[in-house]
């Protein structure tokens, strides 16, 4: 799997009762293999519900999304999972890692899920590697959120998926540590496409591509050189 | 899917910290499985020992007996076909009658109400009668002599060498016989039993027309053919009015009883059995959806639902496996802890030799019980788990499952409940309609009290923010806020109030409907056997005491021989005398008729016209459950069958009859006429208000007519009573086990719903509120649960109390409201006090540690 991304003619509407609110609104895109794109914009732009529909998260109202050629929004909720398991990893803004596991145990639980036992043994690797291999045997409640983080960062890499979505994940970090994650997130995921969303405008410079959303469209694209490490 | 490793993995994690709550599941579970395994081992040992001593039960293998004597008539066949195969037999008699101790022992009464036993030589085949002083069984038939029970020789002071008058035989008391469990002389009587020589009978001149003796012979048959004889003859005793009892049938009047009773435990039980599993399922449901982020996180990461559900699964489980298996352990154990307290509880009572043993099949078949009740009730949260959008990681959807798949998993939780309460009580009672009658109950009674969570916590949005004080106005909002815990409390505290609100009301009403002393609507004197050449005389004698409520009835003893010249169907009427039902008597038994010109105040006309004066053609009053039993309409004509002579009478009329007014009631009324030639008794009813009036009234009645049975009904209520309070007394074991589930339910639900309350207490210590401001909050909140919930289980109590006691006793209901209110304030306290405890908890942590967490 390469990590190729296709968005087609996106919508999604939310319905509250009698109201309908459509937050995205025809989205088209490409994103191509090992690609580094963020998509800013003001809250409710749409941005975290693209990369939702991305992920394969959410179910869009219309339109599709491909990666590598499969169809997601056309796959069956186990069949969606197995995907999301396999090939997309994903970094949230508040962590989300699981309380009553410990730090390694929050890394390896992806290849757990997909039974790979060679996956899972790289999961004390990829700690040592964002710097927490004396935090192993830690619960989450007794990091701080640097290292939370980083945790989720090296859970989301261990399946080395093709596709990595980033929702704000410096976003609740002070300057210091969000650097780090981010230097960490280029580092580890150099090999897949990697999709950020932020409001963060130093953060979305270093991208290659900057998708500019607005009332559930894209507004403006900004194009940039590659600047990827193996890019 | 994920490995069964990694699931188990996952799932142990998740216990982590969720020691408490599962803990509380643990707990919860395992009492009700105890309850439901304790009852089935107890059960299980009664009736086990009940049909093994069967023989020595009955001293036979085989018992006939009638009300016409078996030695001459159809009957003689019977007892001739059964010698020809080489059978043993004993003849025998059973009949009520007057014991007066002769001379003069001022201190004692004269005369007692006995059940007199007269058998002949050879009895009991198997087993033994024991007596004090020993030995004296076989001195029986050598001179007129009786062994009588150990109530009569206290009542009546008698001692070895006494004499006694039984009729006009006087006889030495040999001494008496030990009730020893097991043995024949073990049967429940509403007298006290004597045991005479059948060869001195008719000395006792009270084999008189008209007298209600059991004829009976009992045989000891070769090679144990009892029941093979009673299949080939079943037919021809029909016939012959002759009622066949085998040893595996003996005491089939006391198995009967115990299965009532242990259906009826049994229902209890499984009520305890519920809320443990109601418990575990809102523990459940609390704990997972506190656990929904985790869920949504694991989606993320590539599980299934599938993959959700099993992880979840394993854990509810895992919590099942464990309670149950103590639950039943402690449940297999219990009943021979209690052992030494066996007697207290009414083991005495009974007739077999009980040996309480640990049953194995009780012991898994309770921990199964446990098992699949968990399952059931906890499939509706591990469905809504399992199907947790992975959105949700997101914050873009508050509800774990879109609308229509949370409509299919209530759908599928509801009826798995739904189809595990109905399942395990046809399973654990065998009646499919005690089943469905007892889900239908749950099912009532756990909808209303839902109802009421919602409507409360209607109430708590709308009226919470207008009331004036802070702490109120939290505590009444804390109903409806995420992760209340609303539902499962109120049906907690409700349900449990609902099980022994409905015990004390069942109770106090049994014990009021006994209470004959003190009623004076009530007759509690009655004389029976009164021949009519002794109307006149006993007539006198009762009114030189009281005329109270005085009244004399005809009783003509008759059998149905046919309707409208059809014979009565018996062809359905059940073999065993164990499964034979109301219905099935009311084919083959015989009646006392009686004749007058009015209806008693105990009866209400329900179809047709009650005859005025003396009506030229014979006419006739049916009870209306036996003219609906045998199919019999208004105009009609009843042949009866007086002492073989046939006696035709039109119907006329239907009645129902108020039983426990304690008039001389008669299925079938007669008008005066035709009838009135017939061989009859007297039965005389009277209010005498004294006891020692009664007594000496008794005495005289005895001395004069020594043929007259006289009942006093009060004393007679005292050994029912004596049983009912058993029973209570077991009932109230099983109600505080109950009790206690609730209590366990109640502080796992309180337990479940302390981290959301946490975070809010810490939010408002922030913000300025003390300490005692949580505690108010807090204990506001679950005060107002508790009085909802006893308020509500209470009306429930006394509605199913109103409805249920007048159907099964034909009697009011009492509704004890001191008892229910010292209840009420208990459960409400209780409430209240764990609400501080949890405030106070809550309120000296420090908030960072709870703002932290999560």
């Amino acid at each position: 799997m390469s990590g190729r991304i296709e968005v087609r003619a996106l919508g999604r509407d939310y319905r509250d009762g009698k109201h309908s609110l459509t937050v995205l609104d025809g989205v088209d895109l490409v994103i191509e293999p090992r690609e580094f794109v963020a998509i800013t914009g003001p809250s409710g732009s749409g941005k975290s519900t693209l990369l939702g529909l991305m992920a394969g998260l959410d179910r869009p109202t219309r339109g599709e999304v491909a990666i590598d050629g499969t169809t997601i929004t056309a796959l069956s909720e186990d069949a969606l999972s197995a995907f999301r398991g396999r090939h997309i990893g994903f970094v949230f803004q508040s962590f989300q890692l699981i309380p009553t596991l410990t730090a390694l145990e929050n890394v390896r639980v992806p290849a757990e899920i997909l039974g790979d036992a060679a996956l899972a043994a790289r999961a004390s690797e990829l700690l040592a590697r964002v710097g927490l291999a004396d935090r192993a045997s830690h619960y989450p409640s007794q990091l701080s959120g640097g290292e939370m983080q980083r945790v989720a960062l090296a859970r989301a890499s261990i399946t080395r998926p093709s596709v990595l979505l980033a929702d704000e994940p410096t976003g609740n970090l002070d300057a210091a540590a969000g650097e780090r994650v981010l230097e960490l997130l280029l580092e580890t995921c150099a090999e897949s496409t990697l999709v950020l969303v932020t409001h963060n405008a130093e953060l979305a410079a270093r991208a290659e591509r900057e998708l500019c959303m607005r009332h559930g469209r894209i507004d403006r694209v900004i194009e940039r050189a590659r600047r990827r490490p193996g890019a | 899917m994920i490995s069964l490793r990694v699931a188990i993995g996952l799932a142990r994690a998740e216990t982590r910290r969720a020691r408490g709550t599962l803990l509380f599941c643990v707990l919860a579970i395992a009492l009700g499985v105890l309850a439901i395994t304790a009852i089935r081992t107890l059960t299980r040992s009664l009736r086990e020992d009940i049909e093994a001593q069967g023989q020595t039960l009955l001293g036979a293998d085989l018992l006939l007996d009638s009300s016409q004597p078996l030695d001459q008539g159809p009957g003689r066949a019977l007892v001739d076909d059964l010698t020809a195969q080489g059978a043993r037999v004993a003849p025998a008699l059973r009949f009520y009658s007057m014991l007066v101790r002769a001379g003069d022992k001022a201190a004692s009464p004269a005369t007692q109400l006995v059940r007199v036993r007269a058998v002949g030589d050879g009895f009991p085949f198997y087993g033994a009668i024991q007596s004090m002083p020993p030995d004296q069984w076989a001195q029986l038939g050598r001179e007129p002599s009786v062994l009588v029970d150990p109530s009569v020789t206290r009542r009546l002071g008698l001692a070895p060498g006494d004499r006694v008058r039984l009729g006009q035989l006087e006889a030495v008391v040999l001494g008496q016989f030990v009730r020893t469990a097991g043995s024949p002389a073990a049967e429940f009587s509403m007298a006290p039993y004597l045991f005479l020589h059948e060869r001195f009978v008719p000395a006792t001149g009270l084999l008189t027309t008209g007298s209600r003796i059991q004829y009976e012979r009992l045989f000891a048959l070769p090679a144990a053919r009892a029941e093979s004889w009673k299949e080939q003859h079943w037919d021809a005793a029909l016939a012959a009015h002759v009622n066949v009892r085998t040893s595996q049938e003996a005491a089939a009047s006391v198995r009967r009883f115990l299965t009532r009773l242990s259906r009826f435990m049994t229902l209890v039980g499984l009520v305890t059995l519920f809320l443990g599993a109601l418990g575990i399922g809102s523990a459940l449901h609390a704990f997972m959806r506190s656990r929904l982020d985790h869920a949504a996180i694991l989606r993320c990461l590539g599980a299934t639902s599938r993959d959700v559900f099993a992880v979840y699964a394993l854990l509810a489980l895992g919590s099942a496996a464990l309670g149950s298996g103590l639950g039943a352990s402690a449940g297999t154990l219990l009943p021979l802890a209690l052992a030494s307290a066996s007697k207290g509880l009414g083991a005495e009572l009974l007739p077999a030799e009980i040996t309480l043993r640990p049953s194995l099949s009780a012991l898994l078949q309770g921990a199964l019980a446990g098992i699949v009740a968990t399952i059931a009730f906890t499939l509706l949260p591990l469905l809504r788990t399992a199907g947790v959008s992975p959105l949700r990681v997101l914050g873009r959807t508050a509800t774990a499952l879109p609308p229509a798949r949370s409509r299919r998993a209530l759908l599928l939780g509801a009826g798995a409940a739904i189809a595990c309460v109905f399942g395990l009580s046809a399973a654990e009672t065998g009646s499919l309609r005690v089943a469905l009658l007892f889900s239908a109950s749950i099912g009532a009674a756990l909808g209303v009290l839902f109802a009421l969570a919602r409507v409360v916590r209607a109430f708590a949005k709308l009226a919470g923010p207008r009331l004036p004080s802070f702490r109120l106005r939290q505590g009444v909002a804390n109903l409806e806020r995420p992760g209340n815990q609303t539902s499962a409390v109120i049906v907690a505290i409700g349900l449990g109030f609902v099980l022994l609100g409905t015990l004390l009301i069942v109770q106090r009403s049994l014990e009021q409907l006994l209470a004959i002393e003190q009623r004076a609507e009530l007759p509690n004197l009655f004389v029976i056997d009164i021949q009519p050449d002794e109307q006149p005389d006993v007539e006198a004698r009762l009114r030189a005491t009281s005329s109270e409520l005085l009244s004399f009835s005809p009783m003509i003893s008759a059998r149905i021989s046919a309707v409208n010249g059809r014979s009565v169907d018996q062809s359905n009427v059940a073999r065993d005398d164990v499964q034979r039902g109301w219905e099935d008597r009311m084919r083959t038994r015989e009646y006392f008729v009686s004749y007058r010109t009015e209806l008693l105040p105990s009866e209400t006309l329900t179809g047709g016209e009650f005859w005025s004066g003396r009506p030229a053609q014979q006419e006739a009053s049916l009870d209306t459950g036996l003219a609906r039993t045998l199919g019999i309409g208004l105009g009609d004509t009843l042949r009866l069958d007086i002492g073989g002579l046939p006696l035709d009478a039109r119907v006329t009329s239907f009645r129902d009859i108020r039983w426990q007014a304690l008039r001389p009631n008669a299925m079938i009324l007669l008008s005066p006429g035709e009838i009135e030639a017939a061989p009859k008794m007297f039965v005389a009813s009277l209010r005498v208000a004294a006891a020692a009036q009664r007594e000496a009234l008794q005495s005289e009645l005895v001395a004069r007519h020594p043929n007259l049975t006289v009942v006093d009904a009060a004393e007679a209520a005292q050994t029912v009573l004596g049983i009912v309070e058993r029973v209570a007394r077991v009932l109230t074991v099983l109600g505080t086990v109950a009790l206690a589930v609730g209590a366990i339910i109640l502080a796992g639900a309180v337990a479940a719903g302390r981290f959301a309350r946490q975070r809010e207490a810490m939010l408002f210590k922030v913000l300025g509120a003390s300490r005692a401001d949580l505690r108010w909050i807090l204990g506001a909140e679950y005060a107002l649960l508790a009085l909802l919930g006893t308020l509500t289980g209470w009306l429930l109590a006394e509605a199913i109390g109103r409805l249920a006691v007048p159907r099964l006793f034909e009697a009011s209901a009492v509704v004890p409201y001191r008892a229910l209110g010292a209840l009420a304030l208990c459960a409400l306290g209780l409430n209240t006090l764990v609400g501080a405890l949890v405030g106070r908890r809550v309120s000296d942590q420090p908030p960072l540690a709870i703002l932290r967490e999560e």
